[in-house]
This record gives C-alpha cells, sequence and structure tokens, in this order.
C-alpha cells in the first residue's frame, strides 16, 4: 500500500505539472481544448492525492510500522480516532494532509467555475497549480509520509526494518479539539490560494473589474471563518490541555495563524469599498496577495524550525524552499500590480473625510498595523540574532504592551464605523448618531470606576465593548423599527426580515458583536489569580471565593497511558458546587511523556480551574495549582456568535445576486465550437 | 450636495422620536439600567483588593517577566513541569525574596546578571532591543499619515458638493434608501 500512495503523490505530481504548463499554452495560444485538458488534468491530480492519502490512512489504521510515518505517529493500542488523526501528527503526514486540502480546493474551483470565467480560468488553473506542484514537490522529495524503515547491516547493505510497535500519537495532541484544530486551520491558511488565483489571473488577463472579487468573496470569506475557528480551537486545546491556565502565549505558530487571519480581515472590510465605489484596488491586491503569503508563511514557520515553539515539527531542510517560493511569489505578484497600475485606478472619489470609507480605511490601517506588530514580534529574535548574533526573546509581556493599544484602537473604529454614513456624513447627523453610544459608554465607565476598577485597559475595553455593542444594537434597533412600520410588521419578524434582506451587513454586525463579546472575556486575563499548593487527603486550599478540599487520591492505567488524580470537592460560601478531578496522564510511548488533564468549572463570571501538577518531594502531598479566570467563558460563547455571525453573512442570496452569469452545457459546448474554429 | 442615507433615516427617526423630556428619562432609565448590569465591576475591584493584600501579583509580575531556563521556552509562570530543574527553584527564590520585601525589579535584575538578556521574556528598553518595541507604532504613525494623505487625496474638490435642489430630494432620499437596503 505504501508503494501505491507513492506512485499517486508521484502521478499528481506529473498531472498538476503538466497541468500547469497546458493552462500556461492554452491561455497564451487561445486553444481552449488544451485549457480543458489542463482543468482535468488538475482534477485527475486531485484524484490521485485523495487516493494517496486514503491509503496513508490505511496504513495508519492497520498499523503498517514499516512506514516511517505510521511508525513515529501511531502505535497499537491508539484508540482509531486517533490514528486518523495521527495522519497530521507528524511533519510528513502533516504535509500531505496540506497537499490533500490544497487538490481538493483547487478541483472544487476548477469544477465550479467549469463553465463561467473562460478567459480568466486558465490563469486561475495555472497559479492554483503552482501552488499544489510547490508542496507536492516538498511531500514527495523531501518529505514524504510513505518512507519506509530500514535498517543497515553490518555488510552495509539494507533490509526492510519493522518494529513491534510504533512510538505513538504525541500525547499533548490526543484531545478532541486538537484533532479537529489542524485540518480547520489548513482550511485557513490554504484557502487564501483561491481568491489570490483569482486575483492573479484578473491581473494577468487584465480583466480588473468586481468579477474576481465577487466570485471569491464567499472563498475568502468561508477561508476566514476556518481560520478563526482554527484560531479559537487552539485557544481552547492551549487552555484545557496546556494546564497554565491561559489560552493564549504568544507563541510563533499561534502568531503564524494570527497574522493572514488579521490580513484577511481588513481584506473582507476593503473589498467592500471596492465594490461600491471602484476604490481601493491596488491595496486590495496587495491586501489578497499577503493573505496567501502569510498562510504560506504560517506553514514555513511551523516547518522550518526558524524559530522556538511548542507547535513545530522538528527542524527539516524545507526552510530554504520556503523562502525562496515566497519571494518568488512575491516578486511575481508585485511586477503584475505594478504593471498593471493603470488598470487599478480608483473610478470615484471620496465624498468626504467624514464617511464610512474613511472609517474602513482606518480600520485596514490598524488591522494591517496589528499584523506588522505581530510579525515583527515574531521574528524579532531571529533579525536580532542574524545582526547581533545574541538571541533575545520577544515573549507575551512584548505582545500584550504593543497589541493592547492597538486592539483598543481597533475596537474603538468598530464601534464608529457603522456611526458614519457611507459617501459623506454630516456633523449634525454624527452628534445624533454618537449620542446614545457616548452616553452609555460613559455611563459604563463611570460604573466601572465606581466599582474599584483601576486597570486601566480593563476600564478602556469594556468602555469600548459598551460603545460598540449600543452602536451595533442602534443600527439594528432603528433599522428593524423603520421596517416594522413601513411593512406592518411586528418587531421580531422585521429584525429577522431586516436581517435576512441585508445578510452582509447585518450578518457583519452580529460578527463584530461575537468581537466584543471576546473583547470582554480577554479583559478578564487582568484579574486572573492563581494559587500553588501541596494537599494531602483531607486538607483544604482556598482561592477567592472558592474552597477546594481533597477527600481522595486515585491512580489507574488505561492502554496508553497511567494516571494520578486527586478528587477535590469545591465549595463556595460553603455550598458544594462540584467534584474536580484533574489528571496528570503518563503516556506508555518511548519517551513516557506526561500531561496534565485540567478539570473546569466554568461560569459566565468566572472559571475555576484546577491542575494537578504532581506529587511533592515528600510524596505524601498532591500539589494542586489553581486559578480563577474571570469572563473566559465569553470567548468561547463570542467565538460561538462570531461563527452565527460568519453564517449568516455566507447564506445565499437572491437568485441571481451576486452571481456571473453561467453557460448552459450547450451553449458552452457552442462556445466551444466557435473557440476551436478560431 | 447629495444627503446621506443615515441623515435621511434619521429625520425619519427624528419625526417619531420622544420629546426631549422623554428623552432625558429615557437615557436616565438607560444609565440605571446599565450600572446595575455591571456587577462584575464591583466583582473584579473586590478581587483586585483581595490580590493587593499578598504577594501573589508581584510574585505572578516576576514569573511573567521571566522565562524559564529549562528549554521549553516558556515563560516561568507558564512552565508546567514539575520539578523542573530551573522554574522549580527560581520561583522558590523569587516567593522567598517578594516575602523579604525585595522590589520585582530588584529580583528581576538579580536574574538577568545571573543569566543574561535571554532570561527576560521582552526586550528591554535599550540600544537595538528599543527598535523591537518602536517599530509597530513608528509604522502606526507613518501609516496614519499615508492614510490621512491618500483620504485628503481622494476626497472629491469642494465645488462638486453642491447642495441638492428641494425637487430632487425626495427621489434622492427613495433611491439612497433602496442603495442602502441592498447593501
Amino acid at each position: 500500500m505504501s508503494e501505491f500512495g507513492n506512485f499517486c503523490l508521484l502521478l499528481a505530481l506529473v498531472l498538476s505539472v503538466y497541468a500547469l504548463i497546458a493552462a500556461i499554452v492554452g491561455a497564451v495560444s487561445r486553444q481552449h481544448r488544451v485549457v480543458r485538458s489542463a482543468e482535468r488534468a488538475a482534477i485527475a491530480a486531485c484524484v490521485s492525492i485523495t487516493l494517496a492519502t486514503a491509503s496513508m490512512l490505511y496504513l495508519l489504521i492497520t498499523g503498517d510500522f514499516s512506514v516511517s510515518h505510521v511508525a513515529t505517529s501511531t502505535n497499537r493500542d491508539l484508540p482509531i480516532f486517533y490514528k486518523i488523526a495521527a495522519l497530521w501528527g507528524a511533519h510528513d503526514g502533516s504535509l500531505l494532509l496540506w497537499v490533500f486540502v490544497t487538490s481538493i480546493f483547487s478541483g472544487a474551483v476548477i469544477y465550479q467555475n467549469r463553465y463561467r470565467y473562460r478567459d480568466m480560468m486558465p490563469w486561475v488553473v495555472a497559479v492554483l497549480m503552482v501552488n499544489l506542484a510547490f508542496f507536492l514537490s516538498l511531500n514527495f522529495f523531501l518529505s514524504n509520509p510513505f518512507n519506509q524503515l530500514v535498517q543497515i547491516n553490518a555488510d552495509g547493505t539494507m533490509q526492510k526494518f519493522l518494529p513491534a510497535d510504533g512510538r505513538g500519537l504525541n500525547p499533548l495532541l490526543q484531545y478532541w479539539a486538537m484533532v479537529i484544530h489542524p485540518p480547520i486551520l489548513y482550511l485557513g491558511f490554504i484557502g487564501f490560494v483561491v481568491p489570490f488565483a483569482f486575483a492573479a489571473a484578473a491581473l494577468i488577463t487584465r480583466q480588473l473589474g468586481d468579477a474576481w472579487i465577487r466570485t471569491t468573496r464567499r472563498w475568502t470569506l468561508l477561508t476566514w471563518l476556518f481560520l478563526g475557528v482554527g484560531l479559537i480551537l487552539g485557544a481552547k486545546w492551549a487552555y484545557v490541555v496546556l494546564g497554565w491556565g491561559g489560552y493564549w502565549g504568544w507563541d510563533p505558530v499561534e502568531n503564524s495563524s494570527l497574522m493572514p487571519w488579521l490580513i484577511a480581515t481588513a481584506f473582507l472590510h476593503s473589498v467592500i469599498i471596492q465594490e461600491r465605489k471602484g476604490m481601493l484596488k491596488v491595496w486590495n491586491m496587495i491586501l489578497v496577495t499577503l493573505s496567501y503569503l502569510l498562510g504560506v508563511f504560517g506553514t514555513f514557520i511551523t516547518r522550518s524550525g526558524v524559530v522556538s515553539s511548542v507547535h513545530t515539527f522538528a527542524d527539516s531542510p524545507l526552510g530554504t524552499y520556503f523562502i525562496l517560493y515566497m519571494t518568488l511569489v512575491a516578486a511575481a505578484s508585485l511586477f503584475l500590480i505594478l504593471d498593471r497600475l493603470p488598470y487599478l485606478k480608483t473610478e470615484r472619489p471620496l465624498d468626504s473625510v467624514l464617511s464610512r470609507e474613511s472609517a474602513f480605511l482606518f480600520n485596514n490601517l490598524i488591522l494591517v498595523v496589528a499584523c506588522f506588530a505581530v510579525l515583527w514580534g515574531t521574528m524579532f529574535p531571529v533579525l536580532s540574532e542574524w545582526l547581533r548574533g545574541a538571541k533575545i526573546t520577544v515573549g507575551p509581556p512584548f505582545f500584550n504592551a504593543v497589541n493592547i493599544p492597538i486592539g483598543m484602537f481597533l475596537l474603538f473604529l468598530t464601534g464608529v464605523g457603522p456611526l458614519f454614513a457611507w459617501r459623506k456624513t454630516s456633523l449634525e447627523s454624527l452628534k445624533k448618531a454618537f449620542f446614545w453610544p457616548v452616553v452609555l459608554s460613559a455611563a459604563a465607565c463611570v460604573a466601572l470606576l465606581a466599582g474599584g476598577m483601576r486597570n486601566f485597559y480593563s476600564v478602556i475595553c469594556l468602555t469600548l465593548c459598551v460603545f460598540v455593542t449600543v452602536t451595533i444594537m442602534e443600527e439594528f434597533y432603528r433599522a428593524t423599527r423603520i421596517r416594522a412600520k413601513s411593512n406592518g410588521e411586528n418587531f421580531l419578524v422585521a429584525l429577522v426580515g431586516l436581517t435576512l434582506k441585508n445578510k452582509r451587513r447585518y450578518g457583519g454586525y452580529v460578527v463584530h458583536f461575537g468581537i466584543v463579546l471576546i473583547f470582554i472575556g480577554l479583559t478578564g486575563n487582568a484579574f486572573n489569580r492563581e494559587v500553588d499548593q501541596a494537599l494531602a487527603v483531607g486538607e483544604e486550599m482556598e482561592i477567592g471565593d472558592y474552597t477546594l478540599k481533597m477527600t481522595d487520591y486515585k491512580e489507574g492505567e488505561t492502554p496508553t497511558y497511567l494516571y494520578g488524580m486527586p478528587v477535590l470537592e469545591a465549595y463556595k460560601n460553603g455550598k458544594l458546587l462540584r467534584t474536580m478531578k484533574p489528571e496528570k496522564r503518563f503516556y506508555k510511548t518511548a519517551e513516557q511523556q506526561s500531561t496534565t488533564e485540567v478539570s473546569l468549572y466554568s461560569t459566565p463570571k468566572e472559571d475555576l480551574y484546577t491542575v494537578y501538577i504532581g506529587r511533592s518531594a515528600d510524596n505524601r502531598r498532591f500539589e494542586i495549582k489553581a486559578h480563577v479566570n474571570p469572563l473566559v467563558w465569553w470567548i468561547w460563547f463570542g467565538s460561538a456568535v462570531m461563527v452565527f455571525g460568519t453564517f449568516i453573512t455566507l447564506l445565499p442570496d437572491r437568485k441571481g445576486a451576486f452571481t456571473t452569469p453561467r453557460l448552459s452545457p450547450g451553449r458552452s459546448a457552442a462556445l466551444e465550437e466557435s473557440l476551436k474554429a478560431r | 450636495m447629495l444627503e446621506t442615507h443615515r441623515d435621511s433615516e434619521l429625520r425619519l427617526l427624528a419625526r417619531r422620536s420622544p420629546s426631549g423630556g422623554g428623552r432625558k428619562r429615557t437615557a436616565r432609565l438607560c444609565l440605571i439600567a446599565i450600572l446595575s448590569l455591571l456587577p462584575g465591576a464591583g466583582m473584579v475591584s473586590t478581587m483586585l483588593a483581595q490580590g493587593e493584600k499578598d504577594i501573589s501579583r508581584e510574585y505572578k509580575d516576576t514569573c511573567d517577566r521571566l522565562m524559564c531556563q529549562c528549554g521549553c521556552n516558556e515563560q516561568l509562570s507558564v512552565c508546567a513541569m514539575q520539578n523542573c530543574s530551573s522554574a522549580t527553584p527560581m520561583r522558590a527564590e523569587i516567593r522567598e525574596r517578594l516575602l523579604k520585601g525585595d522590589s520585582v525589579e530588584a529580583i528581576v535584575q538579580s536574574f538577568v546578571a545571573r543569566y543574561g538578556p535571554k532570561v527576560l521574556s521582552a526586550p528591554t528598553m535599550k540600544g537595538f532591543d528599543i527598535t523591537a518595541w518602536i517599530m509597530p507604532f513608528l509604522i502606526l504613525c507613518l501609516g496614519t499619515v499615508v492614510v490621512v494623505w491618500i483620504v485628503a487625496r481622494m476626497v472629491r474638490p469642494l465645488a462638486a458638493d453642491a447642495p441638492p435642489s428641494a425637487a430632487l430630494d425626495p427621489r434622492i432620499e427613495r433611491e439612497l434608501k433602496d442603495f442602502e437596503e441592498e447593501s
């Protein structure tokens, strides 16, 4: 089966290179038949990669330990769920997953547009195939998951080596969120290739109207959603599995996922201006290119070993190839943008400085600066070592200090944006629009200060959260009221009708509200508390309003790990809340790695978070670390609201809206005939 | 000059808005509602007050500012390894010195003297390291200048902003409403 998988990978590589060449030849020579051939080859490459992935899954499930990837990422006792997850549990397999998702996306785009954009599609196929061929080459030549284990005999000859068991999946990855986190994140990283391919095709063919934007809007939104969900799942995993009481550590790999998300957020906003006003065409090209390049940069960070991170794979030789590829793509994109500048001119001027367009421009600026700050902090240790030979650490204190004010400004603009009208806003209407948000947020500020809150950023953040919430509610309220009056509907029906009629706008407001809730959750971080104490059975520890009483200690064994588990009763004001059972696990792998299993009591007000560190030095007590983390629940709830809002915006439009004319198969055949006749 | 949708929308609303007295009354009610809806403020401040009585805040600050030296690449406050050869003695020393009354800064500097600047979890504000702190804000300032310049350049000349005639007003209003609903 490994030979078959290997063959499928090679075949896919050959097909993708053929598709690339045929697409370019077909586009240049205007031979439609050659273009069709390229499209079919690309879809065949997709099928071939699917077969390779299926054969790897078969090898993982059946436990063929002669294959290096299977031997390094599974063992006999691993549950089947994690055997499937082992596909992306080590470097080679994760690259195969990357290639698989890339090929599925490429195939879907080609199939979806088989009757549309006939001028652009050959170039779209070419760009998609450049991307696919690059990753396939890395996967086949440098990081092949189908490589077999060999042992070298004393006489220098080699023979196949079949170990009795595998090393097993990294225990840190044996958590449900971690099983779905990488594939979802990959969907996010890779998805940006689609808008990028259309943007490049639009530049090459000089078809720089709104068509490429309209056709890629949902792709971009979906990709943005996947990346956002991937980030949240990663945060949930860090919170529940790593056991340090936090959810975001500004790790280089976390940062590399955040960067394309920030740029894509900027793109999703600025693209609205291009659709409405024909402005920011160059800027959108830059943003879409950056989104794609940052996606590739993310996998470069993870796979090159250039920075230290808990998430990175071991050092691999791929770094140089990634740098070369990113440089070539950036140079080609820059050349195309500069060459097509005359076609990217703004169609209409800005009506006023006081307009939503201006607010969007500033929103874009802040998002790009936030991305730069994250990139700068992530790469500064490398830069410092390169320039001075001194390696320094750039950790959470730096990122928090730099990004919190930027985040506050962004939150402010999220609230201010809807208060400005498109085109022009009079000062009088601004005064009216700002009245309630300012009054209520000022009241919130006074309430917070009166309540004794003195943390500067927390006060500012919560005040801004109220400000943004009021602006969003005001937007919904005003429009719903007008609709209810004019259509004679009740308020709720009018609200639903309004949202469904303007899904993009009101779905966007729901996303903004989700962001507000996430910011509320982040604010709680300033008030986290922790207590570290060794307890014997029958002893108690206190943290905040909570008392933790240790009533028992259990030990046990499963097929894959040994565990120790103190049993803690959590009381609040003398009332039993729940029994908490934090665990420490020792996996029966070669490295005997240990993990912590957090026990959590989560409420909207705060989380009581307990971790079992291990036995104390005298072996008679059990070291417990307890945290009280206020408002964390709102991060997960806000994320769910954000996803819900994105789904609203993704709902299909009225029939015919935002779609391009699609040729019927008959018309398409006639067109093909006429093209052949040329 | 074209009137924006928001202006027309607000005028529509104004026709139906409550009287000045009613508006003030509503504002007062909202103020009371929002004050009562923020029990979190009291809760959080109580926690703050409790935290100031012991060294937990200073301890956390110190551990946040230092990196564990075991090779885990985590802050001292984050390294979760039991009996870590680096984090455990460092934490014990920090706790002991804070209880003795040493300042956070003094403790941090003593660790820098022992391990070098790599023990710090963030760049210092000296020499080349200061560029780490300055660059994001420099880019923000430059970006702001560029955006202001772009906006100023893109704004339509004032002459084009002639006010619309009264006869056109209802039609423009209707079209803008349609335009807004379409978006």
